[in-house]
């Protein structure tokens, strides 16, 4: 038994929480998508949405199983904290996906590009894995729920500002941000899936580089931080 | 090291000097040196906030690799949405034990320590406390450990499930296995305890068996004497054997009958010289009760310990 076991055992057993997961975004997306708004609206509430839920996703459960004692239990069990970070990571980006698919790809109702799609899921699992290497990190910070709920969006928002969602990318170190941004992908990929122009993928090399060296940063200092996800918080 | 904390054989896990504070800096242990001999049932005692929930999800990291610990918390971490057969499978698999015989023990503890067996597929967040503690230690004893730490493990548990509880205690020791759990219990403690340990303000202040610390109660025994009719006058005293004095609050009455309370130093062996007096006097004994030290008696000498004192003042 894994941490990666253990998501999915929770994720599939969890049914009526499962299939909410997978309603409300199409409740709350198809909405933007069928509706006559621009698409760089439609596509920062849709960015907004799915990074949040990603975020959201990772943070809050990470809080809860940390002060229920469920991960004490899990490292107790000789499961290192990084391969819990990763295992978890892993088994959410493809929950989390599962999950949004449905409401990410009603976005390309108007246009029925396949090509779109892909894009819009490849980078939608990229902007979920950093949604969820940072929602563990920021579980790791805070002391309560509401903190985590608070601190992911806090930061969610800064990210999401940075990859140029809000408004194009000025000149400087905006548009430097912007390149090398985990979720600059997610933008481009969004856009073209509510008509906008295809994604240039040679451009997602630098994001990605950047998601990598995130991870690999996250799961290089996981024994560290991780430890204040257990109990007592600082033996 | 205290003498009394000392560990005459190798210890199975021991700990010298361990401290640990909050956040805030309130100190939960404060130097604390304890050691666990293998194969043992070691109890710990001491008033609330005194360490004793610190030091037992403090001892598995301090634990020499490969020696299997777990600890059954005082608040149990089980997925509320996972039945208790769930739970106790998860937890088995997760420490690495093979589905099939997870499936094996988890049925088996479940039937000697766990809730009612029609609840036992029912999840575990309609569960009571006493069933979710039940289940928790069903986990604890399935999985085996060589070291099971069991924090406040009576929490809940109707007697039934107590005689159960001891039953598996007393089965680990004989197969040689160690369990360390805390308890409020003194009674409980002494009967399933090979060692005892009270801790006061994050330290150890005595360990030893029940029997040996029971033995360091001073005016420990006391002898109640009823009578049928009115009691002897208090300067009959006089007249007893050296060591034997009336209680501090004299001849009193309890439940309709005179009663007399004597304080005895050793064991009773001077109740018969006691009675010969009484009944020299005319006194109508009813009946008499000689009740040894017990571990609660010890609690309370050693709370009033110069060394309790000063720690649960620092503790503070």
């Amino acid at each position: 038994m894994t941490a990666w076991h253990l998501a999915w055992l929770t994720a599939l057993r969890r049914r009526r929480l499962f299939a909410w997961n997978v309603a409300v975004p199409l409740l709350l997306l198809t909405p933007v998508a069928l509706s006559p708004a621009a698409a760089p609206h439609r596509v920062v509430v849709y960015g907004v949405f799915l990074v949040f839920f990603g975020a959201f996703g990772s943070a809050i459960p990470t809080v809860r199983d940390a002060r229920g004692g469920w991960l004490e239990e899990m490292f107790a069990a000789g499961l290192g904290p990084r391969r819990w970070l990763l295992e978890s990571a892993a088994a959410s980006v493809l929950i989390d996906t599962w999950q949004l698919a449905p409401a990410a790809l009603m976005l390309l109702a108007a246009t029925g590009s396949i090509n779109a799609s892909m894009h819009v899921l490849a980078a939608l699992m990229a902007a979920l894995l950093m949604a969820g290497i940072l929602g563990a990190a920021i579980a790791a910070t805070v002391r309560s729920l509401a903190e985590a709920a608070l601190a992911s969006a806090a930061v969610s928002l800064g990210l999401i500002h940075l990859a140029g969602f809000f408004r194009p990318p000025r000149q400087g170190w905006d548009t430097l941000a912007a390149d090398w941004s985990p979720y600059r992908p997610l933008k481009e990929a969004l856009t073209h899936g509510a008509g906008g122009p295809a994604p240039d993928l040679g451009d997602w090399l630098r994001p990605a580089l950047t998601l990598a060296s995130v991870v690999a940063l996250a799961v290089l200092t996981a024994n560290r931080w991780s430890r204040r996800l257990r109990w007592p918080a600082n033996s | 090291m205290s003498p009394l904390t000392q560990v005459a054989e190798a210890p199975l896990l021991e700990v010298r000097d361990l401290r640990w504070s909050y956040p805030d800096g309130t100190a939960a242990l404060s130097g604390m040196d304890l050691g666990v001999r293998r194969g043992e049932n070691l109890g710990l005692l001491g008033p609330n906030g005194c360490g004793k929930t610190t030091l037992l999800r403090l001892l598995p990291r301090r634990a020499k690799t490969g020696l299997r610990t777990w600890l059954v918390p005082d608040e149990p971490a089980l997925r509320p949405w996972l039945s208790g057969r769930e739970n106790v499978e998860t937890l088995l698999r997760l420490h690495g034990v093979a589905p099939l015989r997870a499936r094996e023990r988890a049925a088996e503890w479940l039937a000697a320590l766990g809730p009612a067996h029609d609840f036992v597929d029912r999840p575990f967040g309609v569960y009571s406390r006493g069933m979710r503690r039940r289940t928790a230690l069903a986990a604890g004893f399935a999985a085996e450990p060589d070291l099971l730490l069991l924090d406040e493990p009576l929490s809940g548990l109707d007697p039934g499930a107590r005689d159960a509880l001891a039953t598996a205690l007393r089965d680990r020791r004989d197969g040689g296995a160690t369990t360390v759990f805390s308890t409020h219990d003194p009674e409980y403690a002494a009967d399933q305890c090979d060692r005892t340990a009270f801790l006061f303000g994050g330290v150890c202040i005595a360990a030893d068996t029940p029997d040996a610390l029971m033995a360091t109660v001073e005016d420990g025994y006391r002898i109640e004497i009823w009578f049928d009719g009115p009691p002897p006058p208090t300067g009959i005293a006089q007249n007893f054997p050296p060591g034997i004095t009336v209680g501090p609050d004299g001849p009193d009455t309890e439940a309709g009958y005179p009663v007399m309370t004597l304080v005895v130093r050793e064991p009773p062996e001077a109740l018969p010289a006691v009675l010969q007096t009484l009944f020299a006097a005319g006194a109508s004994v009813r009946s008499v009760e000689v009740r040894s030290p017990t571990l609660a008696d010890v609690f309370r000498a050693l709370a009033g310990h110069p060394l309790a004192r000063r720690r649960t003042a620092d503790h503070r």
